[in-house]
């Protein structure tokens, strides 16, 4: 099921109420429900695929023990190995396989010797990409001798299953969140009321702002050849708007409601297109992923601790991986390369760590310097989403070709103007909430409490008005 | 205890959110519009017809008001809806004679529309279409008989449900229709659609006792405004037609008998074998489409003529 969705609306009170006032006086209790409602949760697209999802968490569980008890390190290796080999495995067939394969095909056919193997017709996994992550991490830090294996089965199922963050994360690391599980835990009111306003600002950003942004896009890139350069400059920013409001209003539902239950994820957002250049950007954008690549890849790989040339090496790899782990498609391999090459001169240039602080920090607006290097990021950012949301590599470029025309400087054809207000919306609330963690969690101190309540008001009846009831849109990040 | 507070906070904000509905639910249902052909009849007020013609796609697609009209020097409206039941046409109908008048109604009639309730589109009653209307004591009736008592308890109570249900449907902005008043309603179609004679092959063969039962009540609103009622029978392509839908014609003949009904079908006025005609098997296209307005019109004569 979907966080936007009638059935979620009904479930989360369910197990609010089962979770707090049913089972509140036992621990495990507690989290053997948060596992069946997991399941559950899971289970609503296609039940088949908790197989898979408890065959990981059996498999990374026994290692983990397994590790625990061994010593010698060849032994060792060869568990971690285990367990790497079976999650990419199972990754690999169902997110991969048809890539190799048709990309096989092509490449043997090209030098004149085609081959008789076939692409199958897999379905992928909804989240796979993101439990098999968070399972790996947890071996690896096990392996790394950072964490302690698990002996409770339950807890451990319930780390990698929790339900509000499955399907599209954040990708979770075991020392977070693995010990909130063996925790007695208390509700919090304060807690759970800034988890409610999470979860409000969460869904306007996906309904209201991203999948306004989906049909205009959508129509936009379905038919790009017929429009005009301005217009699809509008399409390209759009889909900036419409993967933030998506991915963020995700993560921001997952955080929000995971406090409703007691417990705190890692933020995955902290107001990305406030970035001042692309390091920034990348170092708020889908933090608990880019982080991930850095540990367990970048790091290993060497990192900065390198010469320069293994350095840029390293840049390239963790982000054309990262490209690839979006999906089976050059088109994201593409994205990731892009992306590294925006990131090169700061790295040449020893800029890459220049801005660790929140833009403008303390002040109500941007100097004109900062906003225009707000601009200029976004701008290169915007570029590099066509590739990401291009069908292919040449409407890609065929796109951006299109845009880079006479045509940029007319008026656009499509004019979304009650989509611009709520994007405005979007953009100032989190611009003055770019302190925090999410767009309302300070929001009581530059508002009080008759404005504020209006403001809650007007984002619930906008999100009632703008979701559809009768085929709720999935969220972007679940096909990856 | 903090979870007791925290749960009382919750219900208080929805309570806000339920109380603030009903004057937003007011603002809509008289500002916000549907986009599409209800609505336009919804909004037609103090005119005098010589005829109304209702049903379904079949009566909206097929025949061309404005070819009876030259004709039969008469001024018609096309009231048909598509995907209709007589349910729906009975809803239009009673609405439309609020403030209206006609002087006969040409209702299409045939196998199709006695078994809506297995219509294609798998329902007899749009009632999102009507939304408007539900507020309306006279037509809570047939709300209730025709959709979820679930829903209708919902939409009673909490009045902003349906509206936020059925988002989609609704627009602030105004729609044109200058096209359904160019043609008095008529919405001859020239879709290409392919023929599937298999579609068709299971149905027609009963008779529903709603349909029939709000057919009944169009002719009784008829009766009871004075108003003459006409069967009429559009095309159907000649290899659709069902052996089982003697059943349907018989009802019609009997029924027409009873209540002195005249009862117009294309078979005799019009060539249904020829597939240049159709869309679909149960549809005209524009070509066939003004062909059988001009031939029914020719049936409608002495029945239209001033």
């Amino acid at each position: 099921m979907t966080f936007n969705s009638i059935d979620f609306a009904l479930f989360l009170p369910i197990i609010f109420a089962l979770y707090w006032f049913v089972f509140n006086k036992n621990l495990s209790l507690q989290n053997m429900l948060i596992v069946v409602s997991s399941y559950v949760f899971y289970g609503w697209w296609d039940y088949r695929f908790l197989i898979l999802i408890f065959f990981s968490t059996l498999v990374d569980f026994s290692i983990g023990l397994a590790l625990t008890n061994t010593e010698k390190t060849k032994n060792r290796k060869i568990l971690l190995w285990t367990s790497l080999a079976i999650n990419l495995c199972l990754l690999g067939f169902f997110k991969y396989y048809n890539f190799f394969i048709d990309n096989f095909i092509t490449a043997f056919s090209f030098i004149g010797h085609p081959i008789g193997a076939q692409s199958l017709n897999i379905i992928l996994p909804v989240g796979i990409s993101f439990y098999t992550f968070q399972t790996m991490s947890y071996t690896i830090d096990i392996y790394k001798r950072k964490i302690e294996a698990t002996k409770d089965p339950i807890a451990f199922a319930a780390f990698v299953s929790f339900f509000p963050q499955l399907v599209a994360g954040p990708i979770e690391r075991a020392s977070n969140l693995l010990p909130q599980f063996y925790k007695f835990r208390k509700f919090e009111s304060s807690k759970a009321v800034d988890g409610l306003r999470q979860i409000l600002w969460g869904l306007f950003k996906k309904v209201v702002v991203a999948d306004t942004c989906a049909g205009y896009v959508n129509s936009i890139f379905a038919d790009y050849t017929h429009h005009t350069g301005s217009t699809l400059i509008v399409g390209a920013v759009l889909f900036s708007f419409q993967i933030y409001g998506d991915f963020s209003g995700y993560s921001d539902i997952a955080i929000g409601t995971s406090r409703l239950f007691g417990f705190n994820l890692k933020q995955n957002f902290a107001f990305p297109y406030f970035s001042r250049d692309i390091a920034e950007f990348w170092r708020r954008w889908h933090i608990s992923l880019s982080t991930w690549f850095r540990d367990y890849v970048y790091f290993p790989l060497g990192g900065s601790r390198v010469g320069k040339w293994l350095n840029i090496r390293n840049i390239f790899i963790i982000f054309i991986v990262s490209g690839f782990w979006h999906g089976a498609n050059w088109t994201f391999i593409i994205w990731g390369a892009i992306n590294a090459i925006y990131f090169l001169p700061l790295l040449l240039n020893n800029k890459n760590r220049k801005h660790l602080e929140v833009s403008s920090q303390g002040k109500f607006l941007p100097s004109l310097r900062e906003f225009m290097m707000m601009l200029v990021t976004f701008g290169f950012v915007v570029l590099a989403w066509v590739f990401f949301r291009s069908a292919n590599i040449y409407h890609a470029f065929h796109y951006l070709n299109l845009l880079f025309s006479k045509s940029l400087f007319t008026i656009p054809t499509i004019r979304p103007s009650i989509l611009l207000i709520f994007i405005g919306v979007m953009m100032a609330t989190e611009w003055f909430a770019r302190e925090g963690k999410h767009g309302l969690e300070n929001i009581h101190i530059y508002l009080s409490i008759f404005p504020r309540y209006l403001f809650y008001l007007f984002l619930t009846f906008c999100i009632l008005f703008y979701q559809n009831f009768h085929g709720a849109k999935d969220f972007i990040y679940f096909q990856f | 205890m903090a979870i007791k507070k925290f749960i009382i906070r919750f219900f208080v904000f929805l309570l806000l959110v339920v109380a603030i509905s009903y004057p937003i639910s007011f603002y809509i249902s008289t500002h916000f519009h549907t986009f599409n052909k209800q609505s336009w009849i919804l909004k037609l007020e103090n005119n005098t017809y010589d005829y109304a013609i209702i049903g379904s796609s079949r009566a909206t697609n097929m025949i061309d008001v404005n070819i009876i009209d030259s004709i039969c020097n008469s001024e018609g409206i096309n009231l048909g809806t598509s995907g209709s039941s007589y349910v729906e046409n009975y809803l239009i109908l009673n609405h439309f004679l609020e403030t209206n008048t006609i002087r006969k109604l040409l209702l299409n009639i045939d196998e199709f529309s006695l078994n809506a309730g297995e219509s294609v589109r798998g329902y007899s009653f749009h009632y999102y279409e009507f939304l408007p209307l539900f507020s309306k004591v006279q037509y809570k009736k047939i709300y209730k008989d025709n959709m979820p008592k679930w829903k209708y308890y919902l939409w009673d109570i909490l009045p902003i449900s349906k509206y936020i249900e059925y988002n989609n449907n609704f627009n602030l902005s105004s729609q044109d229709y200058g096209l359904l008043n160019q043609n008095k309603g008529s919405e001859l179609r020239n879709d290409k659609l392919e023929m599937n004679e298999l579609a068709y092959k299971k149905r027609h063969t009963i008779i529903n006792t709603k349909d029939v039962k709000y057919l009944n009540l169009i002719l009784k609103l008829c009766s009871d405004k004075k108003i003459e009622v006409i069967f009429i029978t559009t095309p159907i392509f000649s290899k659709t037609k069902q052996e089982n839908s003697n059943n349907a014609h018989q009802y019609i003949d009997s029924l027409a008998k009873s209540q002195h009904i005249s009862w117009y079908t294309f078979n005799d006025v019009f060539d249904y074998t020829n597939k240049i005609y159709f869309k679909n098997e149960t549809h005209t296209n524009i070509e066939g489409s003004k062909l059988y307005s001009k031939a029914l019109a020719t049936q409608l004569i002495p029945q239209l003529k001033k």
